[in-house]
């Protein structure tokens, strides 16, 4: 399944360890997530991590045809 | 790891800003107070700095938080002790000592109980609240919390809503909730933070940096440390302000920018750890006076906190633990690796090892991960934290359990703690089959552990040959090598030792069996393993209950029992086994009435699923003593339960022949001959031979009009030449059997000697259940006119025929106890009075289990026992009876 998350602020190259699976964009005073997740287990652990550092999550969008 | 054990430091440092509005709206809060908000909002300082501005510290109860491990035992141990702490806790809260198989449910209830006359408001801090679910631990919590009583207080810290019934507690006016908004900083808070940590910043800066934090407690605070003796305070704060950046990442730059290159290092370097100390920063580093720097810190105020009041042992705050992790795992990827294994050693070598598992997987060492989880997890699991094993089983990767002997029995032991027996026994097979391909210097080891695992494996299976083969070979390891050169542990050798002894007595070599018992039991003792010792003890009274004809003595039940209530055990499946022996014991000496308490608490404490051979003899002793008492249905049911249990045992087995044999004389008695002989005709011709079943044979013919042949079967039996091995309950009933033939045959002098057979072993063993069973009042009573030497003996007997109380006991005729019209309701656990709750919802039992995170068979056994202790058979009949006993009443459902 293929997965966006938007969250606030630009993250740096140190925070963008934390997600390997997802290429990062920089919309400004946001950023966008967005990769192939194998299930939601692993959407689930995206969610974690997110919360884990601080983030503020702004949207999650599954952007593909199911 | 250990270190844990040690209280969270709960010392606030004089830098916190103290938040008036928030202590006031926590000082007026209702029952329960919720703070849900993401991780650096400020929720552990706001708690811990409220408690110690409102004086509060002895009457609060902080549980000590262990970040990524909350093991349902460990936190519940910590519950109590937290609760312990405290001056009304201490009087109230009975001990609690961590142990394998610790049932949360009971605890709670436990708890509860203990708690219940609570006077003085006591607080209870539960911190990272979150890291509980979403198990049994919410569920035991959300139990705790609906039913607490008025005066204890709750405040849960958690990055998000906890599922704990928060809805109904809302519309019970039960509930405060202080959220993210709430936690903000406003600017005259920040101003004084800013003030706290020495930095004075114009009003304009400060303006910018509360808004561009929006006054978020890790930002405001990662904005001091920088700005810290900062040149230019106007100039960081309008950067700051324009850049685009998350806010912590941005912040903790600066910070570790402002930092030297010695402390830089070091932050970065015991990211990875969970807890650090002086020691291990200096090796992770190759630097000296780690330990000051991490004392500098703290004081700083630099989200480093320390665990113990010699502050020692350092923990980082998570949110920058996991920033720093993020910056070594980029700045230094190379290096990651290298620092695991570092750490892996160092925490091996300083009492450390799961952690130095943890750290060796990391490091993806497999090799040494797997020799310290195999050394060390005996002690882990004496310590009740086994639930780690499968989590740490769970960290090698796929198909390296099953190609190392090892950890092949790890998983073995894992297996079986959640009574998978037969996923054991394959991997038990398995791992022995790979042993010959191990290293010849951990050979020996394994093989003990491997025979411990077995042991355990054939005791909970009642399988009489393969424990006795693994006496045998426990016996020959314990000849061939001494226990420092196979390099067991202190806690594998005296495992060892008790296994080898309850092996023995499996075998019936006694002596042998109380010597290495005993060492075993006295050496758990002296390593301080009391759980341990309470193992040894209480397979020590079961086996010899099982074994020994005359082996029915309460001393070491009696021992087992006092044990498991200093430390909290008293709901133990092993405290039900003691239970089990020490009602059996009653029970044999005739005390019914006696008897009758021990075997309801054993029935609340045993899970048969995981026990059967415990729970068959359970069943027995209850339905030999409805038999007693004259009851037959009752004793025809509980012997149907003991039926079922003894089909997963291991055949042929003298207790499952001995209780079958005891269920045919019921049948008999109850009137229902021809089931009786329907049950000795379908037996194989071995069975049938026994002593048991040729008494049982004999029971059916003198009911049958034919003493003579009563007499015939019996003859066999009567005349074995081994005296000393025959001097238990069997052949007293045996004897009184024959007595009552040769009574019927008019040979009143041979009924006369088999009667005063039966008597002498009575004297000398004190079992007087027989004579109840098989009441002769006539027969008896001629005889101590008689010759006997045991005339007192026969009037004792003869006295409790006669008092009905005796036999009866308070019990019958019924008086009234609590409950609804004189009836007694029965005592559930907690566990099926969580699943009894459920009953009238139209859940069913595979969804109550999904609802309750247990498995689907644990439930329908909750029921079974919930049905059999209502004396119902339907769903519908239960909930009608629990809701007649107020059993159901006071206990809302839903959510």
């Amino acid at each position: 399944m293929h997965c966006q998350f938007r969250v606030r602020g630009q993250l740096s190259k140190t925070l963008l360890v934390a997600f390997p699976e997802l290429r990062a964009q920089n919309l400004g005073a946001e950023t966008l997530l967005a990769g192939q997740l194998p299930d939601q287990a692993a959407l689930f652990g995206v969610l974690d991590r997110i919360e884990a550092l601080g983030l503020e999550l702004l949207e999650v969008l599954r952007t593909d045809d199911h | 790891m250990n270190a844990g054990v040690v209280a969270v430091g709960l010392q606030v440092p004089a830098s916190v800003v103290p938040r008036h509005a928030l202590y006031a709206r926590l000082a007026e809060a209702e029952r329960v107070v919720q703070i849900a908000a993401p991780a650096g909002s400020g929720k552990t300082v706001l708690v811990r700095s409220w408690i110690a501005a409102a004086d509060l510290a002895a009457r609060a109860a902080q549980v000590p938080s262990d970040r990524g491990e909350r093991d349902p035992r460990r936190f519940w141990v910590g519950v109590a002790d937290a609760l312990r702490g405290t001056a009304a806790g201490a009087a109230l809260v009975r001990p609690l000592t961590a142990a394998p198989e610790l049932d949360g449910w009971a605890v709670v209830e436990r708890l509860l109980t203990d708690l219940a006359p609570l006077a003085d408001r006591l607080w209870l801090v539960i911190d990272d609240a979150h890291d509980l679910g979403p198990g049994d631990v919410l569920a035991q919590l959300e139990l705790l919390v609906l039913r607490a009583p008025p005066e204890l207080r709750f405040v849960l810290a958690t990055r998000h809503d906890l599922r704990l019934g928060l809805h109904r507690l809302r519309l019970a006016g039960e509930l405060t909730e202080l959220r993210a908004d709430d936690l903000r900083f406003s600017v005259a808070e920040a101003r004084a933070l800013f003030g706290a940590a020495g930095v004075q910043l114009p009003e304009r800066a400060l303006a910018r940096l509360h808004e561009r934090t929006e006054g978020w407690a890790a930002g405001l605070r990662l904005a001091a440390l920088s700005l810290a003796g900062h040149p230019d305070p106007d100039r960081f704060a309008a950067e700051f302000s324009g850049s685009e950046r998350t806010v912590a990442d941005y912040l903790l730059a600066e910070v570790l920018d402002r930092q030297s290159e010695q402390v830089r290092r070091l932050l970065l370097r015991t990211s990875l750890l969970e807890r650090v100390n002086g020691d291990l920063a200096d090796l992770l580093t190759g630097a000296t006076g780690g330990e000051r720097i991490l004392q500098d810190l703290e004081r700083a105020g630099a989200f480093v906190v320390s665990l113990d009041p010699a502050r020692s042992w350092f923990r980082y705050h998570r949110l920058f633990a996991d920033l720093l992790q993020l910056q070594l795992r980029r700045t230094e990827p190379d290096e990651v690796t290298a620092l695991h294994r570092a750490a892996a050693q160092w925490l091996a070598g300083n009492g450390h090892p799961m952690a130095a598992v943890q750290h060796a997987q990391a490091a993806k060492d497999w090799g040494p991960a797997a020799r310290l989880l195999s050394d060390h997890w005996p002690g882990e699991y004496l310590g009740g934290r086994e639930s780690i094993l499968g989590e740490l089983l769970a960290g090698f990767p796929g198909g390296a359990v099953a190609a190392d002997a090892e950890l092949t029995a790890v998983r073995a032991a894992d297996e079986m703690l959640r009574g998978s027996l037969d996923e054991a026994g394959r991997d038990l097979a398995q791992a022995a089959r790979a042993l010959a391909s191990m290293p010849a210097d951990r050979r020996g080891r394994v093989q003990v552990l491997l025979s411990v695992l077995r042991f355990s494996l054939a005791r909970r299976r009642m399988d009489v040959p393969a424990a006795a083969q693994e006496a045998q070979r426990l016996l020959a390891s314990a000849k061939t090598a001494d226990a420092a050169r196979l390099g067991l542990g202190e806690d594998l050798r005296a495992t060892a030792l008790i296994s080898l002894g309850a092996t023995e007595i499996w075998a019936f070599r006694f002596e042998d069996a109380e010597r290495h018992l005993e060492q075993g039991v006295d050496l758990a003792r002296r390593i301080g393993q009391p759980y341990l010792e309470f193992i040894g003890l209480t397979y020590w009274a079961h086996g010899m209950m099982l074994f020994r004809p005359d082996g029915l003595q309460p001393r070491w039940g009696a021992q087992a029992v006092e044990l498991a209530e200093r430390h909290g055990w008293g709901e133990e499946p092993l405290a039900g086994i003691a239970y089990t022996v020490l009602g059996s014991v009653q029970l044999h000496q005739g005390q019914l009435a006696d008897a009758e308490p021990w075997l309801e608490r054993a029935q609340h404490a045993l899970p048969t699923e995981v026990e059967p051979a415990a729970g068959m003899s359970l069943q027995y002793a209850r339905a030999v003593l409805e038999m007693a008492r004259g009851r037959y249905p009752q004793a025809l049911a509980a012997f149907g339960v003991a039926n079922e249990l003894a089909a997963e045992l291991v055949r042929p087995n003298i207790s499952v022949t001995s209780m079958r044999a005891r269920m045919v004389q019921t049948l008999v008695r109850a009137g229902q001959a021809d089931r009786a002989a329907a049950i000795l005709a379908g037996l194989d011709s071995g069975e049938r031979a026994s002593a048991e079943m040729r008494t049982a044979a004999a029971a059916l013919r003198l009911a049958r009009g034919d003493p003579q042949a009563a007499a015939d079967v019996l003859a066999p039996v009567l005349d074995d030449p081994v005296p000393g091995a025959r001097r238990g309950p069997g052949t007293m009933t045996a004897l009184l059997q024959d007595a009552a033939a040769r009574n019927a045959l008019g040979d009143r002098a041979a009924a006369g000697r088999a009667m005063e057979r039966a008597l002498d072993i009575a004297d000398a063993t004190g079992i007087l259940l027989p004579f109840l069973l098989d009441p002769a009042p006539a027969l008896l009573e001629r005889h101590r006119r008689h010759r006997t030497a045991h005339s007192a003996l026969a009037a004792q007997i003869l006295d409790l025929l006669a008092r009905p109380e005796g036999v009866w006991g308070e019990r019958f005729p019924p008086k009234s106890r609590g409950g609804v019209g004189g009836i007694v309701p029965p005592k559930l656990t907690a566990s099926e009075t969580y699943v009894l709750r459920y009953l009238p919802t139209r859940l069913t039992a595979q969804e109550i289990a999904s609802e309750l995170s247990l498995s689907v068979h644990t439930v329908t056994t909750h029921m079974r026992h919930l049905y059999a202790k209502l004396g119902v058979h339907r769903r519908r009949q239960a909930v009608e009876r629990a809701r007649a006993l107020g059993l159901l009443a006071h206990i809302p459902r839903g959510c």
